[in-house]
């Protein structure tokens, strides 16, 4: 995307996120032809939409939406209004659902307000098979309780009759679920970063006015190099999400998400630590980041767990795979950034 | 001008196939040297076969004997080398930097002088720092000093990677005031009267850099490098580039000591997955950082002090590859003849956040340059 583009989207995007209005998300960006931005360029435009997300913390819904897009897409179904169901630990692999004979039990998690159709998880044998659900009556959803409410989890459970199930084709439905999720992965570690950035730039705003023993703390060697060491995360982790929105590889978006929790929970840390005690005040404000940092972290795998994935894959397979590629030769809309050597 | 390359993906393809085909690169793929000078010395036969047959002539201009192409070439050649486990010379990304530098600075040193290097007929080495003047280089006291129409050096340099090995060295000596107005770069001989390379031995056994003492040292009027007073400037335009290839290339490095330390195995010890997964972490996140600023550099921007998170990026990455690496080897790695060349690489990762602009220092100016925090008083 031209750059002098991507300004006026990034400013565009910021305003409508901030809309005071409690209509969706998706309806606002329809009105701006979202459809023909994201044909122009998907992956940039995803990205700047969940950083503008993270730099301006609002609550909108925009990973609820993306992952049914991304999922009925990848399965070869036509749009319609539907939401996923994470299972209860938010991980991927999660199921949301059990098999009861013919009918179908959902236990799990949404983003979002609830569509008419939902979409689920189950594992049937070791392997996972996804279901369209149409909504039945008696759907129970209540708000889940934690790090942070604002963000819109809710707990749902209902029980589908086998005539309100479609199974997707075993190998279809599980394709579709990981590039969902994997799609989801990137996404949020791009709000990730953009939280773990205006984190920083907020801190050394305080510690460039603050003063003590004189003088502004910011002078202060300690409190510089622990925002310079958290800032270096932040920005090797930038360039693996920027990666993984261009190459769209499970692995890459596996590793994107590492890094994002691991750099946004160093760079909330730190920035704690150059605020003090008034930082720790529910006034103060810090601590929205903060939860929504850890938030965002467990969504979809939490960093410290995937940093073991990672690990356990490489003894595996015994192959270090290399993430993006050296090359000034332009590459074709949609070609794949693949793994050299 | 332009290489005959349709791309430099083409090139690194072809590259590729030559180090892993070439029966002449034989004696250099998976070479494991018994000591830092033999390796320097064994490796002139690969800079001159690469040489001859034009790998390295790629990314220069023709005024260095080159082959033209932008130094996304070069950013290849160290990649493809390390993908087939054929060590990178030390010249490699010294070339980098004293090559561009020159070109900048003083064209005519580089034409007359690069393409020794470039072929191998001479080995250079950088001399920046001082016993009094590590990381505050610009307190440096190493005296430049008029003799007629040409200068003369006294004093002395340390630090010097490959001094012992060299002919010529890129040095930063202090011509006038104090601080970093009053500093000339100079092209010197080494292998004249008045100067004395000695070997330091570093903790991993091996002579990995010298110290050069200096005593009216003669350097010819035509081989000052920029202006007189203008040193500073000329080390600033090193930095940028010694930041983008070193970093790049080390990424590539951590890639394959990674890969050869799963293909030795272990039995896994349960700290293993977590430390390898940190270490993949970092170096792919050092990878992607570092694409860009080579990238850039291409296009011949000019990199400010944002190049100390390249800098930060790399010793994250080395020391997490390292710690991963012994944890994963154990004992294999720890004890024995066999794999003490990784102990030896091991070694020298704990020197990361040290070499080259400590740790502390990128850390500095980042907070300053970057992040916008006022300086200590």
């Amino acid at each position: 995307m031209d750059p002098d583009v991507l300004d006026a989207l990034r400013g565009t995007l910021r305003a409508v996120v901030r809309e005071p209005t409690d209509r969706p998300l998706a309806d606002r960006l329809d009105e701006l032809g979202w459809d023909d931005v994201l044909r122009d360029d998907e992956s940039t435009a995803l990205r700047t939409l969940f950083e503008v997300k993270g730099e301006t913390r609002a609550d909108v819904d925009a990973l609820g939406p993306l992952l049914a897009r991304e999922l009925l897409r990848a399965a070869g179904l036509p749009p319609e209004d539907a939401t996923v169901v994470l299972g209860p630990s938010l991980r991927p692999d999660d199921a949301s659902a059990t098999v009861a004979g013919d009918a179908v039990v959902v236990d799990g998690v949404v983003l979002s307000s609830l569509s008419p159709s939902l979409i689920v998880c189950a594992v049937d044998a070791g392997a996972p098979r996804v279901a369209l659900v149409t909504r039945p009556d008696g759907t129970a959803t209540s708000p889940l309780s934690g790090f942070d409410e604002s963000y819109g989890f809710a707990s749902v459970t209902c029980h589908a009759a086998a005539d309100q199930v479609r199974w997707l084709d075993d190998g279809t439905g599980a394709r579709a679920w990981a590039t969902a999720t994997s799609t989801g992965r990137w996404a949020v570690a791009a709000e990730l970063v953009a939280i773990a950035q205006r984190v920083v730039t907020e801190a050394v705003a305080y510690t460039n006015e603050r003063e003590q023993f004189g003088r502004p703390i910011g002078t202060f060697q300690a409190l510089q190099h622990r925002l310079a060491a958290a800032t270096t995360l932040r920005v090797g982790a930038a360039a693996i999400v920027a990666e993984a929105a261009r190459d769209r590889d499970p692995w890459t978006a596996l590793v994107a998400k590492h890094v994002a929790g691991h750099a946004a929970e160093r760079c909330c840390t730190e920035a704690q630590q150059c605020y003090g005690a008034i930082g720790y005040t529910w006034e103060h404000g810090f601590h929205h980041d903060l939860r929504r940092v850890y938030a965002l972290d467990r969504l979809l795998g939490g960093w410290r767990e995937l940093e073991h994935e990672i690990g356990e894959q490489l003894l595996a397979t015994r192959q270090v795979p290399v993430i993006g590629v050296l090359d000034d030769g332009e590459l074709e809309p949609g070609e794949q950034r693949g793994r050299a050597g | 001008m332009t290489s005959d390359f349709a791309s430099v993906g083409a090139y690194a393809r072809e590259l590729a196939q030559f180090l892993r085909d070439d029966p002449r690169v034989a004696p250099y793929r998976g070479y494991r040297p018994p000591g830092h000078d033999d390796a320097e010395a064994h490796y002139l036969g690969l800079r001159r076969l690469l040489f001859d047959e034009g790998w390295s002539r790629y990314g220069w201009p023709a005024l260095v004997e080159g082959l033209g192409g932008g130094s996304l070439f070069r950013a290849a050649l160290l990649e493809q080398m390390w993908v087939a486990d054929v060590a990178v010379p030390e010249q490699y990304y010294t070339l980098d930097f004293m090559v561009e530098v020159l070109l900048r600075f003083a064209p005519h040193l580089a034409e007359r002088y690069a393409p020794r290097m470039l072929r191998a007929d001479e080995t250079w080495c950088q001399a920046f720092s001082e016993p009094e003047a590590g990381s505050d280089l610009a307190s440096l006291r190493t005296r430049l000093e008029a003799d007629g129409d040409d200068w003369r050096i006294t004093g002395q340099k340390t630090w010097s990677t490959n001094a012992q090995n060299a002919q010529r060295s890129l040095m930063l000596t202090r011509s006038g005031e104090p601080g970093h107005r009053g500093l000339t770069m100079v092209f010197l001989d080494l292998d004249q009267a008045g100067v004395e390379v000695r070997p330091i031995v570093g903790e991993n056994g091996e002579p990995l850099f010298a110290e050069i003492f200096l005593d009216g040292a003669l350097v010819p009027a035509d081989r000052v490098v920029g202006d007189v007073g203008g040193g500073w400037a000329a080390a600033m335009h090193i930095l940028q580039w010694e930041r983008g290839s070193w970093s790049w290339q080390q990424q590539a490095r951590f890639h394959t000591r990674l890969r050869q330390a799963l293909e030795i195995g272990a039995p896994v010890t349960p700290a293993d997955a977590a430390a390898l997964g940190r270490a993949y972490a970092r170096t792919t996140a050092l990878r992607l950082h570092t694409l860009d600023t080579v990238a850039r550099l291409a296009t011949g921007a000019q990199l400010g002090p944002e190049v100390a998170l390249d800098k930060l990026l790399t010793m994250d990455a080395e020391v997490a590859v390292w710690d991963a690496i012994r944890e994963h080897l154990g004992d294999a790695i720890d004890f024995g003849d066999e794999h003490a060349w990784l102990r030896s690489e091991f070694l020298f990762s704990r020197a990361a956040p040290i070499y080259g602009g400590t740790q502390d220092i990128q850390r500095g100016l980042v907070a300053n340059r970057i992040l916008g925090m006022p300086r200590s008083p």
